[in-house]
Protein backbone atom coordinates (compact mmCIF):
# COMPACT_ATOMS: atom_id res chain seq x y z
CA UNK A 1 0.00 0.00 0.00
CA UNK A 2 2.76 2.78 1.22
CA UNK A 3 4.65 1.68 -2.36
CA UNK A 4 1.71 2.38 -4.28
CA UNK A 5 1.01 5.82 -2.58
CA UNK A 6 4.61 7.06 -3.21
CA UNK A 7 4.21 5.92 -7.20
CA UNK A 8 0.97 7.80 -7.16
CA UNK A 9 2.14 10.95 -5.35
CA UNK A 10 3.70 12.88 -8.46
CA UNK A 11 0.30 12.62 -10.24
CA UNK A 12 -1.42 14.03 -7.58
CA UNK A 13 0.03 17.16 -8.19
CA UNK A 14 -1.79 18.85 -10.72
CA UNK A 15 1.44 20.71 -11.78
CA UNK A 16 2.63 17.19 -13.12
CA UNK A 17 0.51 17.38 -16.06
CA UNK A 18 1.18 20.80 -16.98
CA UNK A 19 4.90 20.23 -17.23
CA UNK A 20 4.40 17.21 -19.33
CA UNK A 21 2.48 18.79 -21.48
CA UNK A 22 5.05 21.78 -21.71
CA UNK A 23 7.62 18.96 -22.45
CA UNK A 24 5.25 17.58 -25.33
CA UNK A 25 4.49 21.16 -26.89
CA UNK A 26 8.70 21.75 -26.55
CA UNK A 27 9.24 18.57 -28.62
CA UNK A 28 6.50 19.53 -31.18
CA UNK A 29 7.89 22.90 -31.49
CA UNK A 30 11.15 21.31 -32.27
CA UNK A 31 10.18 19.30 -35.09
CA UNK A 32 7.98 22.88 -36.36
CA UNK A 33 11.61 24.17 -36.46
CA UNK A 34 13.11 21.33 -38.31
CA UNK A 35 10.23 22.01 -40.90
CA UNK A 36 10.80 25.55 -40.63
CA UNK A 37 14.86 24.96 -41.71
CA UNK A 38 13.82 22.60 -44.38
CA UNK A 39 11.44 25.22 -46.08
CA UNK A 40 13.74 27.85 -45.69
CA UNK A 41 16.35 25.41 -47.76
CA UNK A 42 14.16 24.71 -50.43
CA UNK A 43 12.54 28.07 -51.05
CA UNK A 44 16.39 29.21 -51.48
CA UNK A 45 16.59 26.76 -54.08
CA UNK A 46 13.59 27.95 -55.74
CA UNK A 47 14.63 31.54 -55.36
CA UNK A 48 18.33 32.45 -54.25
CA UNK A 49 19.30 35.87 -52.86
CA UNK A 50 23.14 35.33 -51.70
CA UNK A 51 23.67 36.91 -48.35
CA UNK A 52 20.02 37.57 -47.39
CA UNK A 53 19.30 34.19 -47.94
CA UNK A 54 22.15 32.72 -45.85
CA UNK A 55 21.17 34.62 -42.92
CA UNK A 56 17.51 33.17 -43.08
CA UNK A 57 19.07 29.54 -43.08
CA UNK A 58 21.40 30.91 -40.07
CA UNK A 59 18.96 32.15 -37.76
CA UNK A 60 16.68 29.35 -38.90
CA UNK A 61 19.30 26.89 -37.87
CA UNK A 62 19.71 28.69 -34.67
CA UNK A 63 16.03 28.45 -33.94
CA UNK A 64 16.39 24.68 -33.84
CA UNK A 65 19.37 24.90 -31.58
CA UNK A 66 17.59 26.72 -29.41
CA UNK A 67 14.62 24.62 -29.24
CA UNK A 68 16.85 21.63 -28.77
CA UNK A 69 18.12 22.55 -25.76
CA UNK A 70 15.00 24.36 -24.33
CA UNK A 71 13.59 20.54 -24.79
CA UNK A 72 16.77 19.00 -22.77
CA UNK A 73 16.71 21.70 -20.72
CA UNK A 74 12.68 20.98 -19.86
CA UNK A 75 13.07 17.51 -19.68
CA UNK A 76 15.55 18.02 -16.71
CA UNK A 77 14.26 20.85 -14.50
CA UNK A 78 10.52 20.10 -15.23
CA UNK B 1 86.97 58.59 -76.89
CA UNK B 2 83.60 60.40 -76.76
CA UNK B 3 85.23 62.88 -74.06
CA UNK B 4 88.48 63.38 -76.15
CA UNK B 5 86.15 64.94 -79.16
CA UNK B 6 84.38 67.58 -76.28
CA UNK B 7 85.08 70.03 -74.56
CA UNK B 8 84.45 70.84 -70.75
CA UNK B 9 81.91 72.83 -71.31
CA UNK B 10 80.26 70.81 -73.85
CA UNK B 11 80.10 67.86 -71.88
CA UNK B 12 78.60 70.36 -68.60
CA UNK B 13 75.53 71.08 -70.87
CA UNK B 14 75.13 67.77 -72.38
CA UNK B 15 74.85 65.97 -68.85
CA UNK B 16 72.35 68.98 -68.05
CA UNK B 17 70.09 67.99 -70.95
CA UNK B 18 70.40 64.37 -69.99
CA UNK B 19 69.16 65.24 -66.92
CA UNK B 20 66.45 66.96 -68.15
CA UNK B 21 65.77 63.83 -70.12
CA UNK B 22 63.80 61.87 -68.09
CA UNK B 23 60.79 64.14 -67.62
CA UNK B 24 60.39 64.63 -71.36
CA UNK B 25 60.26 61.02 -71.28
CA UNK B 26 57.84 60.63 -68.49
CA UNK B 27 55.58 63.12 -70.21
CA UNK B 28 55.83 61.12 -73.31
CA UNK B 29 54.83 57.95 -70.92
CA UNK B 30 51.65 60.06 -69.99
CA UNK B 31 50.26 60.44 -73.02
CA UNK B 32 48.96 57.53 -74.24
CA UNK B 33 47.31 56.75 -70.35
CA UNK B 34 45.65 59.79 -70.78
CA UNK B 35 44.60 59.69 -74.09
CA UNK B 36 43.54 55.65 -73.57
CA UNK B 37 41.44 57.00 -70.65
CA UNK B 38 39.52 59.85 -72.68
CA UNK B 39 38.37 56.84 -75.14
CA UNK B 40 37.57 55.13 -72.43
CA UNK B 41 35.08 58.26 -71.27
CA UNK B 42 34.01 58.30 -74.58
CA UNK B 43 32.85 54.82 -75.37
CA UNK B 44 31.13 54.68 -71.66
CA UNK B 45 28.99 58.10 -72.77
CA UNK B 46 28.21 56.71 -76.60
CA UNK B 47 27.09 53.06 -74.62
CA UNK B 48 25.37 54.98 -71.68
CA UNK B 49 23.13 56.71 -74.63
CA UNK B 50 22.73 53.58 -76.82
CA UNK B 51 21.29 52.17 -73.93
CA UNK B 52 18.73 54.88 -73.44
CA UNK B 53 18.00 55.11 -77.15
CA UNK B 54 17.18 51.24 -77.01
CA UNK B 55 14.22 51.65 -74.20
CA UNK B 56 16.56 50.10 -71.15
CA UNK B 57 15.64 52.92 -68.68
CA UNK B 58 15.23 50.07 -66.23
CA UNK B 59 19.15 49.49 -65.78
CA UNK B 60 20.06 51.68 -62.77
CA UNK B 61 23.16 53.42 -63.24
CA UNK B 62 25.14 50.95 -61.73
CA UNK B 63 23.79 48.29 -64.62
CA UNK B 64 24.95 50.86 -67.28
CA UNK B 65 28.50 51.19 -65.75
CA UNK B 66 28.91 47.58 -65.34
CA UNK B 67 27.45 47.25 -69.41
CA UNK B 68 29.53 49.82 -70.48
CA UNK B 69 32.88 48.17 -68.72
CA UNK B 70 31.95 44.68 -70.43
CA UNK B 71 32.38 46.57 -73.68
CA UNK B 72 34.96 48.30 -72.80
CA UNK B 73 36.87 44.35 -72.02
CA UNK B 74 35.36 43.42 -75.24
CA UNK B 75 36.80 46.12 -77.64
CA UNK B 76 40.09 46.64 -75.88
CA UNK B 77 40.48 42.39 -75.21
CA UNK B 78 41.81 43.73 -71.19
CA UNK B 79 39.62 42.08 -68.31
CA UNK B 80 41.26 44.56 -66.48
CA UNK B 81 38.02 46.11 -65.36
CA UNK B 82 36.69 42.64 -64.53
CA UNK B 83 37.39 42.42 -61.16
CA UNK B 84 35.11 45.77 -60.41
CA UNK B 85 32.10 44.46 -62.12
CA UNK B 86 32.25 41.15 -60.19
CA UNK B 87 32.75 43.43 -56.94
CA UNK B 88 29.87 45.79 -58.23
CA UNK B 89 27.96 42.89 -58.75
CA UNK B 90 28.17 42.09 -55.47
CA UNK B 91 27.66 45.03 -53.68
CA UNK B 92 24.13 45.13 -55.23
CA UNK B 93 22.24 42.36 -53.80
CA UNK B 94 18.90 42.84 -53.14
CA UNK B 95 18.87 43.48 -49.59
CA UNK B 96 16.81 41.62 -46.57
CA UNK B 97 13.59 44.41 -46.45
CA UNK B 98 14.12 45.28 -50.22
CA UNK B 99 10.92 45.41 -51.49
CA UNK B 100 11.38 46.76 -54.85
CA UNK B 101 14.95 46.27 -56.96
CA UNK B 102 15.75 46.89 -60.37
CA UNK B 103 18.33 44.87 -62.07
CA UNK B 104 19.08 42.70 -58.54
CA UNK B 105 22.34 41.05 -58.49
CA UNK B 106 23.32 37.94 -56.85
CA UNK B 107 19.57 36.66 -57.54
CA UNK B 108 18.28 33.76 -59.33
CA UNK B 109 15.34 31.35 -59.60
CA UNK B 110 15.43 27.86 -59.60
CA UNK B 111 14.29 27.86 -64.06
CA UNK B 112 16.31 31.09 -64.64
CA UNK B 113 17.97 30.68 -68.93
CA UNK B 114 21.75 31.09 -68.77
CA UNK B 115 21.18 34.27 -71.37
CA UNK B 116 18.05 35.49 -68.39
CA UNK B 117 18.53 38.55 -66.31
CA UNK B 118 16.34 39.65 -64.31
CA UNK B 119 15.21 43.51 -64.26
CA UNK B 120 12.84 43.69 -61.65
CA UNK B 121 12.53 42.22 -58.28
CA UNK B 122 9.24 42.88 -56.29
CA UNK B 123 7.51 42.05 -52.78
CA UNK B 124 4.53 43.38 -51.22
CA UNK B 125 5.52 46.85 -49.52
CA UNK B 126 7.23 46.75 -46.38
CA UNK B 127 4.01 48.36 -44.32
CA UNK B 128 1.60 46.01 -45.30
CA UNK B 129 3.82 43.79 -41.91
CA UNK B 130 2.10 46.73 -39.63
CA UNK B 131 -0.39 43.98 -38.61
CA UNK B 132 2.18 41.16 -37.84
CA UNK B 133 4.94 43.29 -36.48
CA UNK B 134 2.68 45.39 -34.19
CA UNK B 135 1.27 42.04 -32.90
CA UNK B 136 4.63 40.81 -32.11
CA UNK B 137 6.11 43.97 -30.32
CA UNK B 138 2.84 43.29 -27.87
CA UNK B 139 3.26 40.02 -27.50
CA UNK B 140 7.28 40.60 -27.11
CA UNK B 141 6.33 42.82 -24.26
CA UNK B 142 3.39 41.41 -22.39
CA UNK B 143 5.35 39.57 -20.24
CA UNK B 144 7.24 42.16 -18.97
CA UNK B 145 3.67 44.50 -18.44
CA UNK B 146 2.09 41.00 -16.86
CA UNK B 147 4.95 41.06 -14.18
CA UNK B 148 4.53 45.08 -13.75
CA UNK B 149 0.59 44.59 -12.93
CA UNK B 150 1.44 41.65 -10.27
CA UNK B 151 3.80 43.68 -9.03
CA UNK B 152 1.89 46.86 -8.47
CA UNK B 153 -1.33 45.09 -7.51
CA UNK B 154 0.42 42.47 -5.58
CA UNK B 155 -1.09 39.17 -6.36
CA UNK B 156 0.23 36.76 -6.22
CA UNK B 157 0.08 33.20 -8.12
CA UNK B 158 -2.04 31.03 -6.84
CA UNK B 159 0.27 28.19 -7.83
CA UNK B 160 3.70 28.31 -6.46
CA UNK B 161 6.11 28.09 -9.69
CA UNK B 162 9.56 27.86 -8.71
CA UNK B 163 11.94 30.19 -10.57
CA UNK B 164 13.99 27.37 -13.01
CA UNK B 165 10.22 26.32 -14.22
CA UNK B 166 9.47 29.97 -14.94
CA UNK B 167 12.33 30.17 -16.40
CA UNK B 168 11.76 26.91 -18.72
CA UNK B 169 7.96 28.64 -19.73
CA UNK B 170 9.26 32.01 -20.65
CA UNK B 171 11.74 31.07 -22.90
CA UNK B 172 9.41 28.87 -24.37
CA UNK B 173 7.01 31.70 -25.03
CA UNK B 174 9.65 33.52 -26.39
CA UNK B 175 10.19 31.23 -28.70
CA UNK B 176 6.71 30.72 -30.14
CA UNK B 177 6.61 34.61 -30.61
CA UNK B 178 9.86 34.07 -32.62
CA UNK B 179 8.64 31.44 -34.59
CA UNK B 180 5.71 33.49 -35.65
CA UNK B 181 8.01 36.68 -35.80
CA UNK B 182 9.97 34.02 -38.59
CA UNK B 183 7.42 32.66 -40.39
CA UNK B 184 5.40 35.84 -41.15
CA UNK B 185 8.82 37.21 -42.43
CA UNK B 186 9.74 34.29 -44.12
CA UNK B 187 6.03 34.71 -46.14
CA UNK B 188 6.71 37.74 -46.53
CA UNK B 189 10.31 37.69 -47.89
CA UNK B 190 9.46 34.68 -50.03
CA UNK B 191 6.32 36.08 -51.59
CA UNK B 192 8.64 37.31 -54.41
CA UNK B 193 7.73 38.27 -58.25
CA UNK B 194 10.43 38.55 -60.86
CA UNK B 195 10.06 40.68 -64.24
CA UNK B 196 13.09 39.06 -66.24
CA UNK B 197 13.68 39.99 -70.27
CA UNK B 198 11.98 37.00 -70.97
CA UNK B 199 9.53 35.90 -68.37
CA UNK B 200 7.22 37.16 -65.69
CA UNK B 201 7.73 34.85 -62.73
CA UNK B 202 5.63 34.46 -59.83
CA UNK B 203 6.54 33.17 -56.18
CA UNK B 204 4.03 32.73 -53.89
CA UNK B 205 4.75 31.28 -50.26
CA UNK B 206 2.08 30.58 -48.20
CA UNK B 207 1.45 29.19 -44.45
CA UNK B 208 5.22 27.32 -44.44
CA UNK B 209 3.66 24.36 -45.99
CA UNK B 210 3.10 25.19 -49.51
CA UNK B 211 4.36 27.26 -52.65
CA UNK B 212 3.42 28.01 -56.02
CA UNK B 213 5.81 29.01 -59.15
CA UNK B 214 3.92 30.50 -61.74
CA UNK B 215 5.42 32.33 -64.92
CA UNK B 216 4.81 32.80 -68.50
CA UNK B 217 7.01 34.57 -71.16
CA UNK B 218 6.75 38.27 -71.85
CA UNK B 219 5.22 37.98 -75.41
CA UNK B 220 2.51 36.18 -74.26
CA UNK B 221 0.90 39.34 -72.05
CA UNK B 222 -1.72 41.28 -73.53
CA UNK B 223 -2.34 43.69 -71.25
CA UNK B 224 -1.21 45.08 -67.61
CA UNK B 225 -3.17 47.58 -65.40
CA UNK B 226 -2.96 48.67 -61.87
CA UNK B 227 -4.85 49.97 -59.18
CA UNK B 228 -3.61 52.07 -56.25
CA UNK B 229 -6.74 52.62 -53.65
CA UNK B 230 -7.02 53.73 -50.17
CA UNK B 231 -5.36 56.07 -47.71
CA UNK B 232 -2.52 54.01 -47.08
CA UNK B 233 -2.03 52.44 -50.65
CA UNK B 234 -1.67 56.59 -51.70
CA UNK B 235 0.22 57.86 -48.49
CA UNK B 236 3.05 55.18 -49.10
CA UNK B 237 2.59 54.74 -52.89
CA UNK B 238 1.77 50.87 -53.35
CA UNK B 239 -0.67 49.25 -55.13
CA UNK B 240 -1.51 45.62 -57.37
CA UNK B 241 -0.36 45.61 -60.45
CA UNK B 242 -2.49 42.85 -63.10
CA UNK B 243 -0.90 41.28 -66.27
CA UNK B 244 -3.35 39.52 -67.97
CA UNK B 245 -1.90 36.75 -70.67
CA UNK B 246 -3.12 35.01 -73.61
CA UNK B 247 -5.25 31.96 -74.20
CA UNK B 248 -5.81 30.36 -70.99
CA UNK B 249 -7.62 33.00 -68.74
CA UNK B 250 -4.32 33.56 -66.38
CA UNK B 251 -3.81 36.68 -64.65
CA UNK B 252 -0.06 37.35 -62.43
CA UNK B 253 -1.32 39.81 -59.78
CA UNK B 254 1.25 41.62 -58.33
CA UNK B 255 -0.38 42.68 -54.65
CA UNK B 256 0.48 45.87 -52.66
CA UNK B 257 3.77 46.18 -54.47
CA UNK B 258 5.56 50.03 -54.22
CA UNK B 259 5.98 51.89 -57.11
CA UNK B 260 2.82 49.85 -59.41
CA UNK B 261 2.98 53.02 -62.11
CA UNK B 262 6.78 52.15 -62.70
CA UNK B 263 6.58 48.87 -62.66
CA UNK B 264 3.85 48.89 -64.84
CA UNK B 265 5.61 51.36 -67.44
CA UNK B 266 8.77 48.94 -67.36
CA UNK B 267 5.92 45.61 -68.38
CA UNK B 268 4.71 48.01 -71.10
CA UNK B 269 8.17 48.79 -72.67
CA UNK B 270 9.30 44.98 -72.12
CA UNK B 271 6.15 43.79 -73.96
CA UNK B 272 5.69 47.04 -76.02
CA UNK B 273 2.14 47.55 -75.67
CA UNK B 274 0.04 50.27 -73.31
CA UNK B 275 -1.42 50.13 -69.83
CA UNK B 276 -4.86 51.16 -67.94
CA UNK B 277 -4.60 52.95 -64.65
CA UNK B 278 -7.52 52.92 -62.86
Amino acid sequence: MQSEQIILYPFQNPFVFIKIGIVILIFFYVVFSFIIFKRVKIMNNVVEQSQSSFILVLISLINIIFAILLFLTAIVIL
Amino acid sequence: MWKDDKTDLEIKILNLKFNHMPDIFIANKKEPDELKRESKRKLIKEEEHSVMLHGKEVLDNTAKHIHSSKLLDDISGKKTTSKKIEKTKISNPPGLLSAFRVNPRGLHYNEQDEDEEILLLLRRHFITNTPWVFLSIILLISPFLIAFVFNLTDISFIFSISSSSLLIYISFYYLIVFAYMFINFITWYYNVSLITNKKLVDICFQDVIYHDVSMTKLNLIESVNYVQSGFFGSFFGFGNVYAETAGKSLRFDFISIPKPERVVNILEDLIGGSSDAE
